[in-house]
């Protein structure tokens, strides 16, 4: 990869700073860590296993648990009904004796009296917890770290990863179509990040394979003027470049391949090259026609 | 028998691998993975985990905590995905690879590069000709470090597997599922980027 700058005493500094980057060091890893950390990815791998026979199983009975959980909970939400509605008529009957209980201290009883019995669980306090997870130290982790490898599931950024993974997979099936809208999706999702940035170039592509060409020049030219500095700008240039020549407007063809002449690839500079001759000699073709005769 | 089976699989075959991790290529090693042996993660764990620290310590920063929960999640996508290694490249810059997505899960909300950035804005520039060559040294390696935190994902990806793993182009560029051309244009805004942050701590 060449990257010299044209001030030699730039290259120099250049070469230097990779060189102290080549050196950083790293913090150490403990041999008995590292036997550790071993330890703690077998244990997290065999826990990925047996998930995975879980969902299987669960798979299988999925149709018959779904009406047996429906069920239980329609019956459980109707026996609450039903019991909030005779202890909001047993309420006033058992105030007085709340009262009378509460000056002598048993407030422990009134308890029956409350609508909503949140009782917060003894067993259920932040050191038990603090024990249960030193206890179960190694499987939180590992599950922590399952939910870290995983898709999070984050609200619009996970929905906009999946859109553009499928994207992805219908432009590498040939389905254009389905690959621009998925394209589409992820790139609306977020403005400012690379996924959308990358959504939006790939979107573009989509319909240019699919052969829907002004949409892709809509998409291109949507592409350029959001993300402008875009290490993919000279690519989406140069490719609305032939899609304007394409279309007949050589002129603009001529621009958008003129700013991509300065484009670090080589490919893209080659093309924008070709692109400006093939404009130049469209141009010339029309100049050589004679002047529409006025009636 | 086994022939027949593993014709036409060079890398994922369709049997249990035999012999010792030990004496395994990193292939083998894959490929047992791929097909749930357990023993073979370890021993690939034990084999790439020096490279993959000091890889992602220059992709994630420096703290251990991190470095050790970004090594383990590694390993479970490795094992996860093993079955879709393709041999374009080596198994090594294909484990970087899975390192990089892992890494930009965890970075994604970029806030903690922005905090990089800011840390890289408070740290002191060091003046020309300083007599005390050590202590200028040590400030450019921080700033060094809080720079290449402080790169987007994309190009810093590029930057340590290329210039700082001397990974090459073409194996880099297979991996990380992009073009040739695409991947020296990040290299080279990398290196651009780089040298802005270090030399005047801004993007």
């Amino acid at each position: 990869v060449s990257d010299a700058p044209a001030d030699p005493r730039l290259a120099l500094r250049h070469e230097a700073l990779l060189a102290v980057a080549r050196r950083l060091p790293e913090p150490p890893l403990p041999e008995a860590r590292r036997e550790e950390m071993r330890t703690e990815l077998l244990a997290t791998v065999l826990g990925l296993r047996s998930n995975k026979r879980s969902r299987a199983l669960a798979a299988r009975g999925k149709g018959r648990r779904f009406l047996l959980t429906a069920s239980l909970l329609f019956a459980g939400a109707g026996f609450a009904a039903a019991a909030w509605r005779i202890t909001v008529r047993a309420a006033p009957a058992l105030e007085p004796r709340g009262a009378a209980l509460r000056a002598a201290g048993g407030a422990a009883t009134l308890r029956t009296a409350e609508p909503t019995g949140a009782e917060p669980d003894a067993e259920v306090q932040p050191s038990a917890l603090a024990d249960a997870v030193s206890r179960d130290q190694m499987r939180s982790r590992a599950h922590h770290r399952l939910a870290m490898s995983a898709p999070g599931p984050g609200p619009s950024q996970s929905e906009a990863e999946i859109a553009f993974a499928r994207g992805w997979g219908a432009l590498g099936a040939g389905d254009f179509g389905a690959a621009a809208e998925a394209f589409g999706r992820a790139a609306g999702a977020h403005r400012e990040n690379t996924l959308s940035e990358d959504a939006c170039f790939w979107r573009a592509v989509a319909f240019d394979r699919a052969g829907r060409f002004g949409e892709a020049q809509t998409a291109f030219g949507e592409f350029l003027s959001r993300y402008p500095r875009s290490d993919r700008a000279g690519e989406a240039s140069v490719m609305l470049g032939w899609l304007l020549l394409r279309a007949g407007d050589a002129p603009s063809a001529a621009a958008r391949f003129g700013s991509a002449l300065d484009d670090p690839g080589e490919r893209v500079r080659g093309s924008a090259q070709a692109g400006l001759a093939a404009a130049g000699r469209r141009q010339d073709q029309v100049g050589t026609l004679p002047p529409p005769r006025a009636n | 028998m086994a022939d027949n089976q593993t014709k036409g699989a060079k890398l994922v075959p369709l049997r249990r691998v035999d012999g010792l991790p030990t004496e395994m290529s990193d292939e083998a090693l894959l490929a047992a993975c791929a097909l749930g042996d357990s023993a073979a993660l370890g021993a690939l764990y034990d084999r790439m985990t020096p490279h993959l620290w000091r890889f992602l310590s220059r992709m994630a920063g420096n703290r251990v905590e991190e470095l050790e929960d970004l090594v383990q999640a590694t390993f479970v996508a490795v094992h996860r995905s093993a079955a879709s290694f393709k041999g374009t490249a080596s198994v090594r810059t294909w484990v970087f690879a899975v390192a990089a997505n892992v890494t930009r899960r965890y970075l994604r909300d970029e806030v903690r590069r922005r905090a990089a950035v800011d840390r890289l804005a408070r740290l002191p520039i060091s003046p020309a000709g300083r007599p005390d060559e050590s202590m200028e040294k040590q400030q450019l390696m921080l700033r060094l470090r809080e720079a290449l935190s402080a790169l987007p994902h994309d190009l810093r990806v590029s930057l340590v597997m290329c210039d700082l793993e001397d990974i090459s182009g073409r194996d880099a560029a297979a991996v990380l599922s992009i073009p040739e051309g695409t991947l020296y244009r990040r290299i080279h805004e990398a290196r651009r980027a780089l040298r802005a942050l270090v030399e005047a701590g801004q993007l």
